[in-house]
Order: C-alpha cells, then sequence, then structure tokens
C-alpha cells in the first residue's frame, strides 16, 4: 500500500470516528426527549383516568361502587391502554392486562413482554384501591427505532461521501508525482546505462558520440521533468502571484526560442503569472513546432481575451483532439506527451481561462486559450 | 553468440541494450513495439528475448503470450512486484528492474542463455579453443592445464569480452560472494592465466577499474 493511500486510510477512520461520536452526542438527546415524553404523556393520561374513576366511584350508589369501577373500564377495552385494581388485600377486583405485572405503586417505567415495549404507572387511589395502568409502547417504539435508524444512515452516508471526497483529493493530489516520478525512470536507466558504458566497454568513436549524445538527450529530458514538477508545484500551492504580464515581451521569448515562430499583439498585458503562462505557451508552441513540417512557421496571437498557437502541420486525429481537449477523460495516445496537455489545461483554468484545441482551415492545428474571468488590465 | 530480440519502446534504452549486448559478441534484433516484436518472432528464431512490461500499443505480457518457446527476461520497474508475479507465470525466465547495472544485465542474459543450453559451447580466439562445457582449452591443438580458478576467470572475462570488470566483481563472479578474498587474489590469477595462454595483448589492464577481454 502506498503512503498516501495509508494516510487517507487512518484519516478517513479518524474523521468516521469523529463524525460518529457527533451523530451520537446529536441522537441521545433526540432520544431522551422521546422517552420522556412518552413517560410525561402516559402519567398525565393515567392522572386523569385515576381522578375520573375516583370520582365515578364515589357517585357509585353504597356496594355498586365495584360494579361501576370494573364497567368504566371496560370501556377501554380495544384500545392500546389495559388496567389493573387490587384492594388493600391484594384481590384482584379487575384486570384487562395482558400479562401479569406485579409493580409497587409509586413506581412508573417500561418493560418488554415478548419483544414488546409497554409503559405502567403504578399507582395507589385515595379510596385505598391499587390502581395499575399499562399502556402498549408501539408507537413510541417504533419512533425510537426510525430516530436510530435515520441517525445511522445519515451518519454512514456522510462517512461514505466523506470517504470519497478524500480519495478523490489525494487521488489527485497524488497521482501526477507519481506519473512524473515514472517519466523520470526511462531517462535516469539510459543515463546511468550509458555512463557505465563509457565507462567499462571499449566504444568505437561513433558508439562513444552516441553514448554521449543520449546522455546529454536524457539529462534534457531530466530537466523538464523537473521544470513540469515545479510548476505543478507552483499550481498545487496556488502560490502564484498575479499580475499584469507583458505580452509582446513573452511572445518575444518565445520566438527567440523557436526561430519559425512569428507573432502578432492585439492584447498588450494579461494578468497573471508569468511563469506559469510561459510555460503554457512554450508547451503549446513546442507540440506545434513538433507537429509542424521542418521550417513551417507557427503564428502565435493576442487578441483580446484570447491567445492563440496555430501550425501548418497535418493536424490531429479526431482521436488526439479528443485526448487534448479532455486529457481527463481520454487515455492518454503516446507516452511522448507526458503531463504537458494536462498542466496546460491546469494552467488555463488557475487564469479563469479555458484551452480548446482545434482544427484550422488548412488542415493545421489551432490552440486557443480563451479568457473568461475579466482579470485584464 | 546468441540472437537476442530486444522489445523496448524507449529508443535510447533500446540502443543501450544492443550497444552492451553485441559488445560481448550477440546479434541483437531491436523492436520498439509489441506489434514489431511479434512479427520479427514470426519471421526468425531468437535464443533469448528482453522484454519490456510497459509497450505503447500492447502489454509486455501479451507479446510473451504471442511469442512461445523464446527465453524471456522481462524489463520492469522497481517495485512492481505483481509484473513479476505476473511475468513467471507466464514463464518468464527472469526480471531485470530499471534502471539496471550493465554488468548485471550481461550476467543475468548469460544465466538465462547457459541455463537454457543457448550459450556458446566453444569459443576460439588466435591458437586458442576454450570448450565450455568440457573444461578444456586448447592452444595450436594442445591441451593446456589451466586451475578451476583460473578456468573460471577466463569464463567470466570471455563472457563479458569487451566489458570492463572490476576486481571485486571478478571475485563475486569467480570465486563466489562468500570468498573472502583480497582484490590482490585476482591480479594473480590474472598474472597466470596472461602467462600460460600468452594472452597479454587480450587482457587488458584497465586503470584504476579492473580487467577486460579484448578480442
Amino acid at each position: 500500500m502506498k503512503l498516501w493511500q495509508k494516510t487517507y486510510l487512518l484519516s478517513t477512520l479518524l474523521c468516521a470516528l469523529i463524525l460518529y461520536g457527533c451523530m451520537f452526542g446529536v441522537t441521545a438527546p433526540a432520544l431522551s426527549s422521546t422517552v420522556n415524553g412518552a413517560r410525561e404523556a402516559a402519567l398525565r393520561e393515567e392522572r386523569a383516568i385515576a381522578n375520573v374513576l375516583e370520582r365515578t366511584m364515589d357517585q357509585a350508589p353504597e356496594g355498586r361502587q365495584i360494579p361501576v369501577m370494573q364497567a368504566f373500564l371496560g370501556y377501554y377495552s380495544g384500545t392500546d391502554l389495559s388496567f389493573q385494581v387490587r384492594d388493600g388485600q391484594e384481590d384482584e377486583l379487575y384486570s384487562s392486562l395482558p400479562f401479569a405485572v406485579n409493580k409497587a405503586p409509586g413506581t412508573m417505567g417500561f418493560l418488554r413482554d415478548r419483544g414488546r415495549l409497554f409503559l405502567f404507572v403504578s399507582d395507589r387511589l385515595p379510596s385505598g384501591f391499587d390502581f395499575l395502568y399499562l399502556k402498549d409502547g408501539a408507537a413510541t417504539d417504533a419512533l425510537l427505532r426510525r430516530q436510530v435508524t435515520a441517525a445511522a444512515l445519515i451518519g454512514t452516508a456522510v462517512a461514505l461521501l466523506m470517504a470519497a471526497a478524500l480519495y478523490i483529493l489525494l487521488y489527485r493530489v497524488n497521482l501526477p508525482v507519481s506519473r512524473l516520478a515514472h517519466e523520470m525512470r526511462t531517462p535516469l536507466t539510459a543515463m546511468k546505462g550509458y555512463a557505465e558504458t563509457l565507462r567499462d566497454v571499449k566504444l568505437t568513436e561513433e558508439q562513444r558520440h552516441m553514448a554521449a549524445s543520449y546522455i546529454a538527450e536524457e539529462s534534457t529530458r531530466l530537466s523538464d521533468v523537473s521544470a513540469r514538477l515545479l510548476t505543478l508545484h507552483n499550481a498545487r500551492e496556488e502560490a502564484t502571484p498575479f499580475g499584469p504580464v507583458d505580452v509582446e515581451e513573452l511572445f518575444d521569448h518565445i520566438a527567440q526560442t523557436y526561430p519559425t515562430v512569428t507573432y502578432e499583439v492585439h492584447w498588450p498585458t494579461i494578468f497573471g503569472d508569468r511563469a506559469m503562462l510561459s510555460s503554457l505557451l512554450n508547451n503549446l508552441v513546442d507540440n506545434a513546432v513538433k507537429a509542424s513540417p521542418a521550417g513551417a512557421p507557427v503564428e502565435l496571437r493576442a487578441a483580446p481575451n484570447v491567445l492563440a498557437v496555430m501550425d501548418h502541420g497535418s493536424g490531429m486525429s479526431d482521436e488526439a483532439l479528443n485526448y487534448v481537449n479532455h486529457p481527463s477523460k481520454f487515455k492518454k495516445l503516446h507516452s511522448s506527451g507526458g503531463l504537458g496537455v494536462p498542466l496546460c489545461h491546469q494552467i488555463a483554468r488557475d487564469h479563469g481561462a479555458k484551452l480548446t484545441y482545434t482544427r484550422g482551415t488548412d488542415g493545421g492545428t489551432v490552440a486557443t486559450v480563451t479568457f473568461y474571468n475579466t482579470l485584464t488590465s | 553468440m546468441a540472437k537476442i530480440l530486444i522489445v523496448e519502446d524507449e529508443k535510447a534504452i533500446n540502443d543501450l541494450l544492443k550497444l552492451n549486448l553485441e559488445m560481448v559478441g550477440h546479434q541483437c534484433v531491436p523492436a520498439l513495439t509489441g506489434k514489431e516484436a511479434i512479427r520479427a518472432a514470426g519471421e526468425q528464431g531468437f535464443d533469448l528475448m528482453l522484454l519490456d512490461v510497459m509497450l505503447p500499443d500492447m502489454e509486455g505480457f501479451a507479446v510473451m503470450e504471442k511469442v512461445r518457446d523464446v527465453p524471456t527476461i522481462f524489463l520492469t520497474a522497481r517495485g512492481a512486484t505483481t509484473d513479476k508475479v505476473r511475468g513467471f507465470g507466464l514463464g518468464a525466465d527472469d526480471y531485470i528492474v530499471k534502471p539496471f547495472e550493465v554488468a548485471e544485465l550481461l550476467a543475468r542474459v548469460q544465466a538465462v542463455l547457459r541455463r537454457t543450453h543457448r550459450a556458446e559451447k566453444e569459443y576460439t580466439i588466435g591458437d586458442i579453443t576454450i570448450r565450455w562445457d568440457a573444461h578444456e582449452v586448447f592452444q595450436n591443438g594442445e591441451r593446456v592445464e589451466l586451475t578451476p580458478q583460473e578456468f573460471a576467470l577466463l569464463h567470466i572475462l570471455i563472457e563479458n569480452r569487451n566489458v570492463c570488470l572490476s576486481r571485486q566483481k571478478l571475485l563475486s563472479e569467480a570465486w563466489g560472494t562468500d570468498f573472502l578474498g583480497e582484490s590482490r587474489t585476482v591480479d594473480v590469477h590474472i598474472q597466470k592465466l596472461r602467462r600460460k595462454l600468452k594472452l597479454e595483448d587480450h587482457i587488458k589492464t584497465i586503470y584504476k577499474n579492473g580487467y577486460r577481454f579484448e578480442e
């Protein structure tokens, strides 16, 4: 497992723990308020029924109190309430309980029977009877279950979302570096091998020249990778101080490196990072020069909000155009392209611009950088 | 001398392999893509194939499946353990990790050639003929007695002809890695070899580096 993947797993685990801790902190008061609410409601209801029962029994003719009490409580059969009344000698006078309950008077609470939740209130009436109130807690039970399930689901969903976002982030940050590291391996292998060959092997003059040329060539490639790493670092840290950039000077610098480049400037200043813009244009021009027949001109143009690089080469296939326009969606076509194209897109994005490749009128390729944000002077 | 197919898309590395293998007397055919390699293997026989795992048009393993009966050493990036497992599963004979040392590459190539009985059986230079299998050396048709150590030293020098080998390398290859000898031991044996076979013009001392057998 790679280091960044380990870091990812560890941080995800920590985040998930913290997240579940928070979810518990939020859910626990809600659950306890549900339980307390149910207890208070039951107590109020029990008091009300007990009061009415007491009064009804008081008003009943002498000797008829027990049958009146039984008739009154009988009204509740078929509801979620059931009762039990005992006299002072613990003799049962009435019971509609679904199962036997023995609770001391003055207590209340929850009890479970065959998986079902019940709320009981045990009370002593002023007339001396022990009154037990039992309420079916299915509704409360269901509510509690719903709350716990909702909390668990939300917690899991947030944890998954967070894990995915973190993975994508870390993957994006770490991938280009590993790719660049991989790109460094070939020049390193070649340079080491040719240096050893020069040292150990009896070579002809021609072979020595070839070996030395390869070392020089591959070291250029290595410095290219190093330059790209530096640009990538700047792009990643967003440590790029933006300022006015003189387009004419920028183009002139490129024209000095590539003798076939001609340029026109109708947009004198861009607001951006000179080093990054220079790297972007260098990349585009380099690709254009490589795509052109030897000595064919490559044109650079700056019009308001647009920079364009045009070549008169044989143009790109549809497949290649697709890749250079959407480098993240399509597989890379050649190993030589390296990180160039994705990096160009990144620099364009950082400047509030968009890079598009199109086919020119004469079949060549046009790379256009269009600036949408008015970061211009 | 063996005929070797080099399949590597990076021209710099392909040329590097070719240069070194040709120096020690092998004949090399370079291929920059998998398709090229399969075509070449279809047209002519090879004693060995050096195969890069990452090719632009297809995976090296796919080439290996198509090209049968050619001993294969594959080239892989450091740390790609799954590559190694997969390569050996397909019947690869060895692997070399990039970036590699030239001396190590040559040693591994020789080892595979010997193991698959495709190494040269006999070597002749001037009036000297050496039969590797029989451990016999003849000069002008007459047998020359060499100690096992001298023979091993001669063998490693000729296998890596035109390549300079350090004293340390010669010690570990001819005496074995466990041997706690001094580099002086190598010098003494080289002197004996030169005297016995009159190879003064062929076994060259390379200043500050070691010895090289030159044809």
